[in-house]
């Protein structure tokens, strides 16, 4: 049954066999998957800066129900194989589907896609792992509720995988683990726990109020391996009464602290409420052309190919983007006093919907602010061929200093190790995402290699600056835990210690983010 | 934006067919193969549906910037023709997003390729089962700024399962029949529910 697939560390072909079996006693053979050279072909991660191999799955089992999972539990518990939990598995640029280590199985989640509820009056949704952002968005199309989704780019992706990563979106309600209210989760043993309110019986205010009395938990299932969660509540954005996205294009690099500066107050005073971004240019044209029609040599690509460019699709070197939200009279209140701010920085040119319409860039920016899914931003990934790419993503303070110093230290080493920088700023509340995305052609080995090099060597600058990654690749979970080092590693020390008393046996997610089960840090 | 779908019959795959030797020897050994209902994606500027045969030309399921506007055509299609066959034509961006869709509903790659249009070269990269990539290829070089066509004809031949598989590359001079303005990394694919 193996056909020469790795098997998890310590685990015979017998025993892996004997369980697999007994799944499929629990599940049926139709959903666990032990076919490598086909159905696990797609929990593999197409874009790995190293060979696949090192996150390939020994097979992937698909539970539709809470009492399946347990069940499932005890047979991993009882030969001590180790899951990995998927909700849809999207999460490309962090490793999409693949485990951790070679061996694991997959529990994945994406047949447990009920819409359990859509609560118009106080605007939340109650979920399953795997609903997906289209899925949420057609369900309150279809029944007419006034209510907006936020969705991450690209929106195939589902709410309760993308929250518990610490995803973000694009609207006012774009930090999406704010907008979490209440949660399921079975712990390694099988028991059920309801997290906040929900904790109570019959509780009326499970999605309403997030933390009860005690400890609020739920981040401690969020970026862990502490349990499976199998249900989540997320508070949903009444549909306001007008919109207006709009852009303003800088035509220097060095706007970026201008912008970042200016932006801060409008953000922090909610004059601008949704999740902004501030955009490079090759981001934005890379919706609608590739590098080599613009540049076909070696190595990042040259400014003046980037002037021309950016002239050719009416870009700026960094693009903002944000909207406003309301009745009419508020929202040209509102743009009135980002038009003044903004137009202090010389050449800074605003953009509309009656303009810019058409536009792949503006329009599936446009949708995102409003909460309309799609899969645009994918198009960064034809970039160069071979769209491979892994996303370097440290948290900046909306401070203009910081944000630039970031930008020269990831462009400064993205170039010397030949690669373009790509990237954006995702202005939250008192911080800034800013995602670098590395961009590899996946076909060649030596654009690998170095690309793994550069992620390492950035991960080391950023940490002696005082930068830490929010989020990452399988690949850098270890190295980026590491930086959480201040006082002898005590924060990863208790991460260790909570998954020794919740999950003995370490079958759940060993290593994700860096928090190994003591009998894999033994190995 | 255009959004249409329909499931081609491949009967029309008969119909057309180019006079390149290596096309012939594949047309030879296609002759005990079924052929079942056929769903084309296309990007926008790959195959122009006005220069197809008429059987096929308002069939095509044509992709642009956000193919997420095609995943219910997908999956309505991997559900209602289990037997059927899924080609695609597109950036690269679109394969793999719409490979891993198809994945979900258990439709695997038969084939793939890749075809880089360079400033005076064209590169055809085809990975399929090793007794047919060599030929593939051949024959997608014989079609020259037909290629599209010549796949869209040819799919019952070219499905083979993923098993055995060989890449092979292939490499032409750009000559005055191929698109100027068309560059960049494009793919081609196949993904059927055959098992092996």
């Amino acid at each position: 049954m193996t056909n020469n697939k790795p098997l998890p560390e310590g685990v015979s072909v017998e025993q892996f066999n004997a369980a697999i079996a007994e799944i499929e006693g629990i599940l049926g053979t139709d959903y666990v998957f032990t076919d490598d050279l086909r159905e696990l072909r797609s929990y593999r991660d197409p874009y790995s800066t190293l060979d696949d191999k090192f996150f390939a799955p020994s097979a992937a089992v698909a539970p539709k129900t809470v009492e399946q999972i347990q069940k499932i539990l005890k047979v991993v518990n009882q030969y001590r194989i180790p899951i990995w939990t998927i909700s849809t598995g999207k999460n490309y640029a962090y490793g999409g589907a693949a485990p951790r280590k070679p061996g694991y199985v997959v529990l994945d989640l994406k047949r447990m896609n009920r819409i359990i509820e859509v609560n118009e009056k106080h605007g939340y949704a109650i979920v399953e792992p795997g609903v997906s952002y289209y899925d949420l968005y057609n369900y309150i199309q279809k029944k007419g509720y006034k209510l907006w989704i936020d969705c991450a780019a690209p929106a195939w992706g589902g709410i309760v995988g993308n929250t518990s990563d610490h995803g973000a979106g694009y609207t006012p309600y774009g930090d999406h683990l704010l907008m979490q209210c209440g949660m399921q989760v079975i712990l390694a043993d099988g028991t059920v726990v309801e997290t906040g309110m929900g904790g109570m019986q019959n509780s009326k205010t499970g999605s309403l109020y997030k933390y009860g009395q005690g400890p609020w938990v739920d981040g401690l299932f969020t970026q862990s391996n502490f349990g499976v969660i199998t249900r989540m509540g997320i508070w949903l954005m009444p549909e306001p009464p007008g919109y207006t996205p709009f852009m303003v294009t800088l035509p220097n690099e060095q706007d970026l602290e201008l912008i970042t500066d200016l932006a801060q107050p409008l953000k922090l005073n909610m004059i601008i409420p949704n999740a902004a971004t501030t955009v490079d240019l090759i981001w934005e044209a890379s919706m609608s052309v590739t590098k080599q029609q613009y540049y076909s040599g070696k190595g990042p690509m040259p400014d003046s190919a980037r002037k021309k460019m950016a002239a050719d699709l009416d870009l700026g070197m960094w693009n903002f983007y944000a909207a406003v939200y309301g009745p009419p009279p508020i929202m040209k209140n509102n743009l009135e006093v980002i038009q003044d701010t903004f137009s202090k920085i010389p050449g800074a040119k605003f953009h509309f919907d009656e303009t810019r319409k058409g536009d792949p860039g503006w329009d599936y920016r446009a949708e995102l602010m409003r909460g309309k899914p799609n899969m645009t931003e994918f198009s960064l990934l034809n970039w160069v061929g071979g769209g491979g790419h892994i996303n370097f993503s440290p948290i900046s303070p909306v401070d203009g200093k910081d944000a630039f110093r970031q930008y020269e230290m990831i462009r400064n080493r993205s170039h010397e190790y030949g690669f373009d920088y790509i990237g954006e700023f995702l202005v939250g509340w008192r911080d800034q995402h800013h995602i670098f995305m590395l961009m590899f052609d996946r076909m060649s080995e030596d654009e690998k290699k170095r690309a793994h090099e550069l992620f390492g060597v950035l991960i080391d600058d950023a940490a002696a600056e005082g930068y830490g990654e929010y989020r990452t690749h399988l690949s850098f979970m270890d190295k980026i835990a590491d930086t959480y080092g201040w006082n002898d590693q005590a924060l990863w020390n208790t991460h260790r210690a909570i998954k020794e008393e919740l999950d003995p046996n370490g079958i759940l997610s060993p290593g994700k983010m860096g928090i190994w089960p003591k009998r894999f840090e033994q190995t | 934006m255009v959004n249409r779908r329909l499931f081609l019959k491949s009967a029309l795959a008969a119909n057309v067919a180019l006079s390149a030797s290596p096309l012939m020897a594949l047309q030879l050994s296609s002759g005990s193969i079924v052929k079942s209902s056929l769903l084309v994606f296309s990007d926008q500027t790959l195959l122009d549906k006005n220069k197809l045969p008429g059987k096929i030309s308002s069939d095509l399921v044509v992709t642009d910037y956000d193919v997420g506007q095609h995943f219910g055509i997908l999956e309505q299609f991997c559900q209602q023709q289990p037997s059927g066959q899924i080609l695609g034509l597109t950036r690269d961006s679109d394969f793999v997003v719409l490979r891993q869709l198809a994945a979900q509903n258990g439709f695997f790659p038969d084939y793939t390729a890749t075809h880089e249009f360079k400033e005076n070269e064209i590169l055809h990269t085809v990975t399929a089962h090793q007794q047919l990539a060599g030929t593939i290829a051949d024959s997608l070089i014989t079609a020259e700024n037909k290629w599209p066509e010549w796949l869209l004809q040819n799919t019952h031949i070219i499905a083979r399962g993923h098993e055995n598989s060989a890449t092979v590359i292939r490499k032409t001079s750009r000559n005055n029949s191929y698109d100027q303005n068309q560059q960049g990394h494009f793919v081609s694919w196949l993904f059927s529910a055959n098992k092996g």
